[in-house]
């Protein structure tokens, strides 16, 4: 009752953020480019023999997993966190009745939503484009049945795979009061997850890396991902609800 | 006097090697406006942090409502201000305080209660991005008031504000015990801003606790002293100093008779008058409540 409460007044807070557009920016930039990719290069797509559907979600994915989602979420949770750093908002926020654990998890629940509704925008979009591409581009040839269960597949593997990038970022945002640091902390580890993302050693084991792991052939990566994303994410924001438990706020 | 509300014993914290608070004991008790006074880093923010729970005590103890304060749920009893009001710009008035509501468990009504209370009822809708630092404060404090608190702990609550501002906010803080019965605790470095409404005083410098008691009893240990007009000064402290008096003099003529007692000033000038002196003023001087609370604070 108390965790539904206080998520209650940090969605009030979403109001006329810039962090609630972004729910719809961010997935709508990939979602535009790759149309435009497959209608300025139909040829190029018509020649490789793909099962179209498939190269559209992976050309979409591919951008959306290594690139644009990490660098999303360091947005969101830096924006997120932002409305309570900024001024010191903390001093009053804590010393309201309620239990910073709840706090904790109420804020961190809220980036875990946008995570789950961008995913979806992504994968439903990306039908949307392949529909489009139907009409305006009819040589390409997307076949008759829409692939329902691959965006529904895809959507909720990109969110748990990103859970721990989040989960991390999220604490990261949380305990260090200046934008730049946890912007900055984002960017270099998503950039190292793009270095790392071939790495069979590293990749694997490196959070930035796990939602590119939707592209996988092989089922038993994508598993460790989902797995290890999941109870990562558990871990640190355990440990990060131990760290806000124990802050104080000082003048 | 009714139970404490605030009740600390031996309080202290410590930032490193510095020790901020020190052995600090307050009694606020219910139904009072509380004036803790004190310079600029005495130490009054971290005390009221502490009360609050944002800062943990490294010594002693804190019993709100007679409870160890370490009870979450006796915030929902107080509202606080601590420092500037922490408003969400970019949500409205009413907006910034459904979200208190929410977090306080207070129905949705009481927006409109206390946003009358502080005079914001037609302002509630606009941004708060669009509000002046004075009306900033008046819903920091309307959100301090929020489900009627027994108790409200504001931290230099009239910061920033004009003159104008500043006396709104005096009635506004003078009346809540007998208007809406909840005990005031307020902060200031400002004397002159607490005398005009607290019951109760508390000055703390230093970290240490130096005074607390009514007004009245903060003036009762003010020690006057009488002045002197009288020719030959320097010779007339002699012939004092002779008969017991301890006096000075200034390069202006005037004798200056230190924690001398008005009702001494009949004798002493019979006294110069009987030993030829022309005694031409005579007067028996106090110091201002504020010069007292600059010799408490500055004297450590």
């Amino acid at each position: 009752m108390i965790f539904l409460r206080t998520l209650a007044a940090e969605l009030l807070k979403l109001r006329r953020t810039l962090a609630f557009w972004m729910i719809l920016i961010a997935p709508g930039v990939v979602i535009l480019l790759n149309f435009f990719m497959f209608h300025e290069r139909s040829a190029y797509y018509i020649k490789q023999n793909r099962p179209l559907w498939d190269a559209l979600q992976k050309n979409s994915f591919v951008f959306w997993g290594i690139l644009m989602l990490p660098l999303y979420l360091t947005l969101q949770t830096a924006l997120l966190s932002a409305l309570e750093h900024s001024e010191d908002r903390w001093r009053n926020l804590l010393a309201m009745p309620v239990p910073r654990w709840a706090l904790y998890w109420a804020k961190l629940a809220i980036p875990c939503a946008m995570l789950l509704c961008s995913s979806a925008i992504m994968s439903f979009g990306t039908l949307l484009n392949g529909v489009v591409l139907r009409i305006l581009k009819p040589e390409l040839q997307f076949p008759a049945p829409l692939p329902w269960a691959a965006a529904w597949h895809d959507t909720w593997v990109a969110s748990v795979t990103a859970l721990l990038l989040l989960s991390v970022q999220h604490w990261v945002s949380l305990r260090f009061s200046s934008f730049a640091a946890s912007a900055s902390f984002g960017i270099c580890a998503t950039i190292t997850g793009a270095i790392l993302i071939n790495s069979q050693k590293y990749g694997p084991w490196w959070p930035w890396c796990l939602p590119a792991q939707l592209m996988s052939a092989k089922p038993e990566a994508v598993a460790h991902a989902l797995w290890y994303s999941a109870i990562g994410a558990l871990v640190v924001a355990v440990l990060g609800t131990i760290e806000f438990w124990r802050r104080e706020i000082r003048a | 006097m009714h139970d404490p509300v605030i009740e600390t014993a031996s309080l202290s914290r410590r930032f490193g090697d510095k020790l901020v608070v020190d052995d600090l004991s307050l009694t606020v008790p219910a139904g009072s406006v509380y004036g803790f006074l004190g310079p600029n880093g005495a130490g009054k923010t971290t005390t009221i942090r502490m009360l609050l729970g944002l800062l943990k005590p490294s010594g002693g103890n804190i019993h709100l409502f007679g409870r160890p304060s370490r009870d979450i749920t006796l915030l929902s009893r107080i509202g606080a201000l601590v420092e500037a009001p922490s408003l969400y710009p970019h949500l409205t008035g009413e907006e910034n305080l459904r979200h208190a509501c929410i977090l306080k468990n207070v129905l949705k009504k009481d927006i409109a209660r206390v946003l009358a209370i502080v005079g914001l009822e037609n302002d509630g809708r606009r941004l708060v991005k669009t509000y002046s630092l004075g009306m900033k404060q008046r819903l920091g404090l309307a959100q301090a008031l929020l489900g009627g608190p027994e108790l409200v702990i504001l931290d230099e609550p009239t910061n920033g504000l004009d003159p104008a501002g500043i006396q709104e906010m005096r009635h506004l803080l003078r009346d809540m015990p007998v208007t809406h019965g909840i005990t005031v605790f307020l902060s200031s470095h400002l004397l002159g801003e607490v005398e005009q409404i607290a019951s109760l005083i508390g000055i703390i410098a230093a970290g240490r606790c130096q005074f607390q008691g009514t007004p009245d009893e903060l003036r009762a240990r003010r020690k006057g002293w009488l002045r002197i007009g009288v020719d030959r000064p320097h010779i007339a402290v002699q012939m004092l100093s002779q008969q017991g008096f301890e006096a000075t003099h200034d390069p202006a003529g005037h004798l200056t008779l230190p924690a001398a007692d008005p009702s001494a000033a009949a004798s002493i000038n019979r006294l110069l008058v009987e030993r030829g002196f022309a005694v031409h003023a005579i007067s028996h001087e106090q110091p201002t409540l504020e010069e007292m609370f600059l010799h408490i604070t500055q004297s450590l």
